[in-house]
């Protein structure tokens, strides 16, 4: 079989090209994931090089910082899992009924629980869901809420001051949940590549949450989109699955 | 008499734990996160050697050199970086310098010493 490959490669220049472009991809992937992984690596490394001196006083601070660096780790690694799994279509999706109400009411507490995070100011951004009753879906809970919890992160992320609004509503057979900000908004060039793999606008993210987010969705059957809200303030994330 | 070193790295843990650890060597050292303002804030003769991050917001570690060769000709400068590809994209930058000199992270405090303690002693 290798030597038909090979054999169809030379007489089509298409082929070579495309493996090319893969090779290419590939390579840009590797970079870039050990870039990612190299920072909190050089992080955790010197900070306990530093806590080896046992008169430093400032350990506390340094056992903090090399637990923020794990966790950015161990983040990365999970989602580098997560894209592997993706691009060899090898996601599996363990479906459960359940009240996705209650699934983003228990998201929305745990991100206000939150007393410290990396990446943006808790507490200075209100959060805003009031739900209605209950909305059952058959879909995966776990990655549902890692899809909530990405576009809610995000959300705060990129707001300095105002809210974040959630909002889950039934239509027909579908439900769609939006989340909006009252942030800098999405400049118009850069939309359509706000879901593909590696992007990012922010100095602490990989670029894969969306990405990632946007297959969970679509191997639920449904669809996800980014726009500038028309207030003029902020964006919206929306997400649409089928309720069965 | 005391070595002072620039490190400008947009990475807060980064310049944080560094700083820490070459002070801990005897070095005098200045960080910064935002190399705008690194190089607003730069006065040539300060710094023995600069060690700059090459992937940053606003300014590439690249773009920082240009600039800073601008204000101070001969000042020593060492990237410091976890990408794998800066040497030839440093050649497509500066075709006709010849490359400095590149640390690659993750380094230990020691190596890193050792790095830049080379640096300085070159003419």
């Amino acid at each position: 079989m290798e030597v038909r490959y090979e054999t169809e490669n030379m007489f089509n220049p298409g082929l070579i090209n495309k493996q090319v472009e893969l090779d290419n991809k590939i390579q840009e992937f590797i970079n870039i994931a050990s870039h990612e992984m190299k920072t909190p690596i050089q992080a955790i490394l010197t900070y306990s090089e530093l806590l080896q001196n046992n008169s430093d006083k400032s350990k506390p601070a340094y056992i903090k910082a090399i637990l923020r660096n794990s966790l950015r780790l161990q983040k990365l690694s999970d989602n580098l899992l997560d894209i592997t799994r993706i691009d060899s279509q090898i996601m599996g999706l363990k479906k459960e009924r359940f009240d996705l109400n209650a699934l983003i009411s228990w998201v929305v507490e745990d991100f206000r629980s939150q007393t410290e995070n990396l990446e943006y100011e808790i507490g200075k951004i209100g959060i805003e869901f009031k739900p209605v009753g209950q909305i059952f879906v058959n879909a995966d809970k776990c990655r549902l809420e890692q899809v909530i919890s990405n576009l809610l992160g995000n959300a705060l992320k990129f707001t300095q001051e105002g809210k974040v609004s959630i909002l889950a509503e039934k239509k027909e057979d579908n439900v769609i949940v939006t989340i909006s900000d009252t942030g800098r908004g999405i400049k118009p060039e850069i939309i359509h590549r706000l879901f593909t793999k590696f992007f990012t606008l922010s100095n602490s993210g990989t670029g894969l949450g969306l990405y990632i987010s946007k297959s969970i969705i679509g191997a639920h059957g449904g669809n996800m989109s980014a726009r500038n809200n028309v207030s003029g303030l902020g964006a919206s994330f929306t997400f649409e699955i089928p309720i069965h | 008499m005391m070595k002072r070193i620039l490190v400008v790295d947009d990475e807060p843990d980064i310049t944080s734990s560094l700083k820490n650890g070459l002070q801990q060597k005897g070095f005098d050292v200045d960080t910064y996160n935002d190399p705008l303002k690194a190089l607003e804030g730069f006065k040539p003769e300060t710094y023995d050697l600069l060690l700059i991050d090459i992937r940053m917001p606003k300014m590439n570690g690249f773009e920082f050199y240009r600039e800073i060769k601008k204000k101070s000709e001969n000042v020593k400068i060492c990237f410091f970086t976890a990408f794998e590809v800066y040497y030839e994209e440093f050649r497509k930058v500066f075709p006709n310098l010849e490359v400095k000199c590149f640390i690659r992270k993750p380094i230990t405090i020691n190596d890193l010493v050792a790095h830049i303690n080379m640096e300085l002693s070159k003419n």
